[in-house]
């Protein structure tokens, strides 16, 4: 509950209890996974990464840990480290999780977009916008790349759509 | 076209010292003089009015070649306009101050936010302007150790609540104009106080929700008094928002000004200035608006600089706890990308609720550093009760190849470890080293001198004495480029950096070893290049002509 709210300090102890207590339970391991997600959101990166991994080694499949690794990265100006990630994120998604799928092709974009492949981060935003079209921080970013390109009118269409999206 | 030294000098010194070594602060407070306690409402705070603490302004008001500290100082909310008094410390030399206040003239007790200084009746003396809530007030310096309160008579409005400011020339007429942030329409005597909810936590309301008070721009009239001009100028054109900072500056390389305006929680502000008196918002369209998420974020302090050595000013600006602080590289153009990743910015900040902002080259490598300060505005218990913490340590960067890494308290001082609530700080060269050392507010706390222990590392500083009649003689808005080594730094003379500051109106070097000549150009803000090349590394000041 505290996850979902965004209490992410408050959130840890219950975790680290659950990581403490062992696996008593069905999908304990799961608190790897959270923990790993509140230390990236407080700005651990060394534990948020210690933990993510950590919930791989149980969970070999996981696209979400996938997906939070390559987020991870990505925050830590890590760009080809990120694209790894969330390239397994990519393979390992659902096929019917769409709007997962979107939210990796976003980050990808800005993985690409901070190794400076723009080519590739435009690609990788045109997917995710068709998978979510609605979903403005994709707008923003890939208006952020078209303006690097230099296509004006590209860029001006993300910019409105973003806008109306507000 | 050339504009040669009988309209300028060009005041420069240097000195030789050995390699650069990590950065280190000490606190001097004690013992120093620089002894004030704020007053920034009560705790626990109710209300936004108690929670933005305030600023604090360098300033040579004697000319006798050191910084003197003016320190403007707030109220509450019970007595919003009858504060305990913003205060003058003069520089005695040596990091030894004494409290002139009294003797200055000075009597202030608005509750008072911001802070600018510069020469606005170019008199050859630096006059102060400070925001408030309620009447906004600007001090003239009559030359001889005293401040004369010349509100009434100077064309500055403001009865509602005021915070960043930034004096520059927005018309290239030579005279300090002036640029306003506005806040939000808050009573102080309003129960019970507007209360809010954040991630579960009944907290004060604001800024969102309250009625947005429009900036304001002003003309200085040639005489040190202003004239509103936000409509015709075209500032008015957008929907206010909540204006916490401000800085005047060519961010295009159009040589013509600009004006940068940070907001809480909205969009911030870039109005291109057109050149003939105008101004067109194109935030969105330049990237600068927003995170590279596109979100809007709170944007306490502002830092200027030249991250990448492209010489166009990038914007690092600090913001809300669990948002990062962000770097907005100047891509040219007018356009600017959040970077704040790829220089390994985004995770440190994180945790912290982050105010006053600058970068400065504190070790002299030849890179700039940077450095924030931090501190939870919701009451001490709430903060408790969600393991936030509320006072928080500043943070520290060395810039590196590529990157900004963290710097420890057991390199840096135990200074960085310490926690406080601090809101503002102010940099600039206090005792006279060759370093940048800094002054930090503490909202309801002390007044802090934290000394620069570099050791090693030579240094140019350049300021620009600009002695044409009726002209801003500190040259602010100007960009400074030096050429040292086969490497080219360039920095800006700014107004309205860090967060309610005025730091030295100079430019900064570290050179490493570099013992040799540097190149000096100085653009001004109309575009005109002034050229010297100065011998430097020698412990001496040259004066050019």
């Amino acid at each position: 509950m505290m996850f979902k709210n965004a209490a992410w300090s408050a959130a840890l102890p219950g975790f680290l209890n659950v990581l403490k207590a062992g696996p008593t339970f069905e999908g304990a391991e799961f608190a790897f996974y959270y923990y790993g997600c509140c230390s990236m959101r407080l700005g651990k990166a060394e534990i948020a990464r210690e933990s993510l991994l950590a919930h791989l080694e149980l969970n070999p499949n996981h696209p979400e840990t996938f997906l939070a690794l390559g987020q991870l990265s990505v925050k830590n100006g890590q760009s080809s480290e990120a694209i790894s990630f969330l390239e397994k994120a990519k393979n390992q998604a659902l096929p019917n999780n769409t709007l997962f799928q979107a939210q990796v092709l976003l980050c990808l974009g800005e993985a690409w977009l901070q190794g400076e492949d723009l080519k590739k981060a435009k690609e990788a935003l045109e997917l995710s916008l068709a998978k979510n079209p609605q979903h403005s921080e994709t707008h923003y970013t890939l208006f952020r790349v078209l303006t690097r390109l230099g296509d004006v009118k590209g860029a001006e269409r993300e910019r409105v759509a973003f806008e109306k999206l507000q | 076209m050339k504009l040669f030294l009988p309209f300028l000098f060009l005041f420069v010194a240097c000195s030789q010292g050995e390699s650069a070594r990590p950065i280190h602060f000490t606190d001097i407070t004690a013992g120093s003089g620089l002894h004030m306690k704020l007053t920034n409402g009560e705790d626990p705070p109710q209300m936004l009015l108690e929670v933005k603490g305030n600023g604090v302004a360098l300033i040579d008001f004697d000319r006798d070649g050191d910084s003197d500290v003016f320190v403007p100082n707030g109220a509450t909310l019970r007595r919003p306009g009858r504060g305990p008094g913003s205060r003058l410390f003069e520089n005695e030399g040596g990091m030894r101050f004494r409290d002139i206040t009294q003797q200055a003239g000075i009597d202030l007790k608005n509750w008072a936010y911001g802070v600018a200084m510069g020469d606005v009746n170019a008199d050859g003396f630096d006059d102060l302007l400070v925001t408030c809530y309620g009447q906004n007030a600007i001090l003239l310096n009559n030359g001889r150790g005293q401040f004369d309160n010349a509100t009434a008579r100077s064309g500055i409005r403001g009865r509602s609540w005021s915070t960043g400011c930034s004096f520059g020339d927005i018309d290239n007429d030579g005279d300090l104009d002036l640029y306003v942030a506005n806040y939000a329409v808050l009573k102080a005597s309003e129960t019970p106080p507007p209360t809010a909810n954040f991630l579960g936590a009944t907290v004060m309301k604001g800024p969102m929700g309250l009625p947005a008070v429009p900036d304001v721009l002003y003309e200085n009239q040639g005489d040190g008094t202003f004239r509103d001009i936000s409509e015709e100028s075209g500032i008015h054109r957008v929907a206010p928002s909540y204006g916490l900072g401000a800085v005047i500056l060519d961010f295009d390389g159009d040589h013509i000004p600009d004006i940068f305006v940070g907001n809480d929680s909205e969009a911030s502000f870039l109005f291109k200035g057109l050149g003939d008196g105008t101004f067109e918002e194109i935030g969105l369209a330049s990237g600068v608006a927003l995170s590279g998420g596109g979100a809007g974020q709170a944007t306490m302090g502002i830092a200027v600089g030249d991250v990448d050595s492209n010489g166009l000013p990038d914007l690092f600006t600090t913001n809300f706890m669990f948002d990062t602080n962000t770097l907005h590289m100047n891509l040219g153009m007018g356009l600017f990308e959040d970077q704040t990743t790829k220089y390994g910015l985004d995770l440190d900040g994180r945790p912290y609720l982050s105010w006053a902002t600058s970068f400065f080259d504190f070790d002299h490598d030849s890179d700039e550093d940077l450095i924030f300060f931090n501190g939870h505005i919701y009451p001490e218990e709430t903060c408790s009760a969600r393991d936030w913490a509320y006072r928080q340590p500043p943070v520290l960067y060395e810039r590196t190849e590529g990157r900004f890494e963290r710097q420890s308290p057991q390199n840096a001082g135990l200074w960085l470890a310490e926690e406080h609530s601090d809101r503002s700080a102010a940099f600039g060269d206090l005792d006279a080293d060759g370093d940048i050392d800094l002054v930090v507010c503490e909202r309801n706390g002390p007044v802090r001198l934290l000394r620069n222990d570099r050791d090693g590392g030579n240094w140019l500083k350049v300021q620009i004495n600009d002695t044409r009649p009726g002209h801003d003689r500190h040259g602010y808005g100007s960009r400074i480029k030096i050429i040292a080594n086969g490497k080219s730094q360039f920095r800006w003379i700014t107004s309205g950096v860090s967060f309610l500051a005025a730091s030295e109106p100079m430019a900064h070097f570290g050179l490493g070893s570099y013992s040799g000549p540097v190149t000096i150009v100085v653009t001004l803000p109309d575009g005109r290049e002034i050229r010297t090349v100065s011998s430097c590394c020698v412990l001496k000041q040259i004066a050019i002509y």
